[in-house]
């Protein structure tokens, strides 16, 4: 089954930074309420498209918080294997956090 | 009492009294043609601390005046009178340079200060401070009333993030320079890099978390400008703690580290994992003709990308102040 997740529709249109300490709409906060829930709910052979359209944009700490945060606990591949990504306003976006899956807490 | 004595005190008292009537007259003359209000501004600096600004309050044209300026200042934070901004001499001050010192203003007034203020008497700086809206900050008194409409926007934050508001500010910038409120997500994203450094690295003390953003919009000359400050320790400071004293020998002095910094070399250059995305990302905007003159001074350091002049100056500065513009040659 293919599940998704509009970040401006579902979150917020104004994405913040990282902490939930900096401000509305961290990416800590999209990651416990949004993220995380729905890829631990997904089962073997689900799909998650994440869209990352139609926001004001997004600061690098917000996206390595998240997507990067999901990728060093349960691991790149794993989530690479269930996750897709969708942006055709910024598509350079996709790789930029693929990068940010790599390694350590940027 | 002998007529000589009487009329000795009667000469004196007469003399007393010319004196009393002639300084009466002088203060009349004085508040001829002034409002009360006036009078009593008029008042209210004589009994204040007087700050004489530079003639030339520019970070950029006056760098070391304007910086000693705003240190003198700031350590008048703790006295308990009133300070007077005398500004009647100022014949060039520009938008960043106003909003850095709004930002030292609103230290004194968080504190329960209070500032008054002289306008210049030069038509040019006079009216870029009204039209700066830097005179509505101000809660003590100005002399003479502002009427006009502000081309700045000063938005101001304590503690926070701030991306809705800031998704506004984009909105309205390129409004200016496109003719239509659109979304520039390169710039927002910057917006919230500004935010979330300067909340998270410039301020040990969690009390006194405070940025500015100061937006002038320049419709004739098609461009905006941004200046964005904290007066928190200021980003040098934050490396040096982060690195440690015996990697800091790896860099020829301040200003390449912070240029490295900015390049988002330092982990390259120390062999230490460092986290730091935001300042390579506030560079990149740059690289990238997403905006352009950039300017940034922090500590005693300047990044000038303008003249790309990177140097260090004599006198500290406690903070950081970025300034920016973005135009239709930039890619938005």
């Amino acid at each position: 089954m293919i599940y998704k997740i509009n970040i401006a529709d579902d979150f917020s249109e104004t994405p913040g930074a990282r902490y939930k300490t900096d401000g509305d709409f961290s990416g800590q906060e999209f990651f416990e309420k949004i993220l995380e829930p729905r890829y631990i709910s997904l089962k073997s052979g689900d799909e998650l498209m994440v869209n990352l359209d139609n926001t004001a944009g997004y600061a690098t700490s917000f996206l390595d918080e998240t997507f990067g945060g999901l990728a060093r606990k349960y691991g790149k591949n794993n989530v690479l294997q269930k996750i897709n990504f969708i942006s055709i306003e910024e598509p350079y976006l996709i790789e930029e956090i693929k990068s940010y899956m790599d390694g350590k807490k940027n | 009492m002998n007529n000589k004595l009487l009329k000795k005190k009667q000469s004196i008292r007469s003399e007393y009294s010319k004196k009393r009537r002639i300084k009466f007259l002088k203060s009349k003359e004085n508040s001829k043609g002034k409002s009360t209000s006036e009078n009593h501004l008029d008042k209210l600096i004589s009994n204040s601390i007087s700050k004489k600004l530079p003639s030339i309050f520019s970070l950029r044209d006056n760098t070391i005046e304007t910086i000693v300026f705003i240190n003198d200042l700031k350590k008048l934070i703790d006295t308990n009178m009133r300070i007077y901004l005398n500004m009647k001499s100022v014949e060039k001050i520009n938008s960043g340079t106003i909003a850095l010192l709004l930002s030292v203003v609103n230290e004194f007034t968080a504190r329960g200060k209070k500032i008054i203020g002289s306008k210049p008497k030069n038509s040019e700086a006079r009216k870029t401070l009204e039209l700066s809206g830097f005179f509505d900050y101000m809660n003590g008194s100005v002399e003479y009333s502002t009427e006009v409409n502000s081309n700045t926007i000063i938005e101001q934050s304590n503690k926070c993030v701030e991306p809705q508001s800031t998704a506004k500010i984009v909105s309205e910038a390129m409004k200016t320079i496109t003719g239509e409120k659109k979304r520039n997500k390169k710039l927002q994203g910057l917006f919230i890099e500004l935010m979330a450094n300067s909340i998270n690295h410039g301020f040990p003390d969690n009390e006194k978390k405070k940025w500015i953003l100061s937006t002038s919009h320049y419709k004739g000359e098609g461009y905006v400008s941004f200046s964005f400050i904290d007066n928190g320790v200021g980003i040098l400071k934050t490396l040096n703690q982060k690195i440690g004293r015996q990697l800091l020998t790896v860099f020829k002095g301040k200003q390449d580290l912070l240029q490295t910094a900015f390049k988002g070399e330092i982990g390259s250059r120390t062999g230490l994992h460092f986290r730091g995305k935001g300042l390579p990302f506030i560079k990149d905007k740059f690289d990238s003709n997403r905006i352009s003159n950039l300017f940034i001074l922090t500590n005693n350091v300047i990044l000038d990308y303008i003249s790309n002049e990177f140097y260090e100056i004599d006198v500290p500065y406690s903070g950081t102040f970025y300034y920016f513009e973005i135009n239709s040659k930039n890619e938005l």
